[in-house]
């Protein structure tokens, strides 16, 4: 192709998921995401997952547009049996790796994967050592910027939730239980459901723990506290 | 062995005049001369077994296997020439990932039976060497139940209930029909199999061999896997005391 000619591109996503929210606790990771598709602000589908199980040690959630996923998805499936080849599993670090040179790719040529990416996992080697067992989040932007982190929450959560995220995280830091971490992401959703107005009050938890593998969450529901409302003068 | 071709086997591009191909059958020759390899499929799965001569002690566990999976749900078990073989077991690999990408779903075992048969009979055109090597497709699930299939250096590609190749298949093929295979369930199928190899084998000529095993059925929940060690190891022993209870009864 010459490098004058015109080429048209997707210029915005269509179907899309917004916030992501992940959080490590003692000997695993939770990652919460909404069960909503949206169309622009309409919410178009209900009861979607955002969360896609890679293999036992890896659990990918993502934001921004899903028909993106979903072929990233089959990348990502060939990317296993490509390991698998070679008798491996591919381990979260490693795939984190991959999409970050995948995406950075991809928009380096004007042609951004549309996805806001968190990678949680375990990694097999450090399973079984429960000592140095070190839960993984790892985000990926759709232009290539990657990260690792304790906690994340992406999206508009990422200007609404990452303080309160933090704060939760740092009473405890290490040692925080699953319970805890999950009450702390079902509080963060409480607050996305309050100010994002494409954010949705049915939601699941999975998680990636050292024992257990990945565990899909099951869908859960919230209705939360709505008495403000009133003194908003603009409510009817 | 000069007289064999009379000139028409100096290539794949040439037919005899009684219209064989004879590098073709030469390439065969290198998959009845290799080790014997049985593979059977049975009430609730698929089982291949091969009988492989380690030619150095030095070699490592299982080192050059004969067994892959293609995908999580086909194994391929390949015979005669091995960097034949294993360029055929690469060939199907890379087939089951175009279809990974295009279809979204996992490659189905008829369709890569007839990709690997179409790559092999290309190569009987005369533009290449024949492949010197042989291979079995296997698979289970609910729906179709058992399926085996067998891709000759020829390009020929059949499906089976049962077949053998290698050095002793003949009497490898004798010995599977006199089993009721269609009521044998796969745990039995991996002690009659071991067996059979063992009865075939010329105990003359056949040292250093080793039995290398590999099935995907209802108990492996339709996963192509190599059949544990300790699993050869107790169906090798189960094999050694029915035929050392055989000779007692002659």
């Amino acid at each position: 192709m010459n490098a004058h000619d015109e080429v048209q591109r997707t210029l915005n996503p269509t179907c899309t998921g917004t916030s992501v929210i992940a959080l490590q606790y003692k000997t695993g990771v939770v990652v919460l995401t909404d069960r909503v598709v949206s169309y622009g602000k309409m919410a178009r589908y209900k009861n979607v997952s955002r969360q896609y199980k890679v293999n036992d040690n890896v659990l990918i959630a993502f934001g921004g547009d899903h028909a993106d996923f979903h072929w990233l998805q089959n990348v990502i499936e060939r990317q296993v049996l490509l390991w698998k080849r070679f008798d491996q599993d591919i381990g979260p670090k490693a795939l984190h790796g991959y999409l970050t040179s995948l995406l950075y790719a991809k928009r380096c040529k004007m042609n951004p994967v549309w996805n806001t990416l968190v990678v949680a996992g375990v990694e097999e080697e450090e399973k079984n050592n429960k000592e140095t067992s070190t839960p993984f989040i790892g985000v990926i932007t759709q232009k290539g910027c990657a990260y690792q982190v304790k906690h994340i929450a992406t999206g508009l959560g990422a200007f609404l939730l990452n303080q309160a995220v933090e704060d939760e995280w740092r009473k405890k830091g290490e040692d925080l239980s699953r319970e805890e971490a999950e009450a702390v992401l079902r509080k963060s959703l409480e607050l996305t459901l309050y100010h994002d107005c494409v954010a949705d009050n049915e939601f699941e938890i999975g998680r990636v723990d050292a024992t257990e593998g990945v565990v899909l969450g099951k869908e859960e529901k919230i209705i939360g506290d709505w008495s403000i409302a009133e003194t908003n003068c603009q409510y009817e | 062995m000069s007289s064999i071709g009379t000139g028409y086997d100096l290539a794949a591009s040439t037919f005899s005049p009684d219209g064989r191909i004879f590098q073709v059958e030469y390439a065969q020759k290198a998959v009845d001369n290799a080790g014997t390899m049985i593979a059977i499929r049975g009430k609730n799965g698929v089982v291949v077994v091969a009988d492989k001569l380690i030619s150095s002690k030095l070699y490592t566990d299982n080192a050059n296997p004969r067994m892959f999976n293609v995908n999580d749900n086909v194994g391929v078990a390949v015979a005669g020439n091995y960097p034949d073989g294993f360029a055929l077991k690469n060939y199907a690999y890379g087939e089951a990932m175009k279809w990974l990408k295009d279809y979204r779903e996992p490659m189905p075992i008829q369709n890569i039976a007839n990709s690997v048969a179409e790559y092999i009979h290309i190569h009987t055109l005369g533009i290449s060497r024949p492949f010197g090597a042989g291979a079995f497709f296997m698979s289970w699930n609910k729906q179709t139940g058992g399926r085996l299939f067998l891709v000759e250096p020829s390009g020929l590609n059949y499906e089976y209930k049962a077949w053998a190749v290698g050095k002793h298949r003949q009497a490898a093929k004798a010995e599977i029909e006199k089993l009721k295979i269609e009521e044998l369930d796969v745990n039995q199928l991996v002690k009659e199999a071991a067996r059979i190899i063992m009865v075939v084998r010329d105990e003359n000529k056949d040292k250093n061999v080793q039995i290398e095993m590999g099935w995907v059925g209802e108990q492996t929940n339709g996963k192509y896997e190599e059949v544990p060690s300790e699993v050869v190891t107790a169906a090798e022993e189960w094999a050694i005391a029915k035929l050392d209870e055989d000779d007692m009864d002659d």
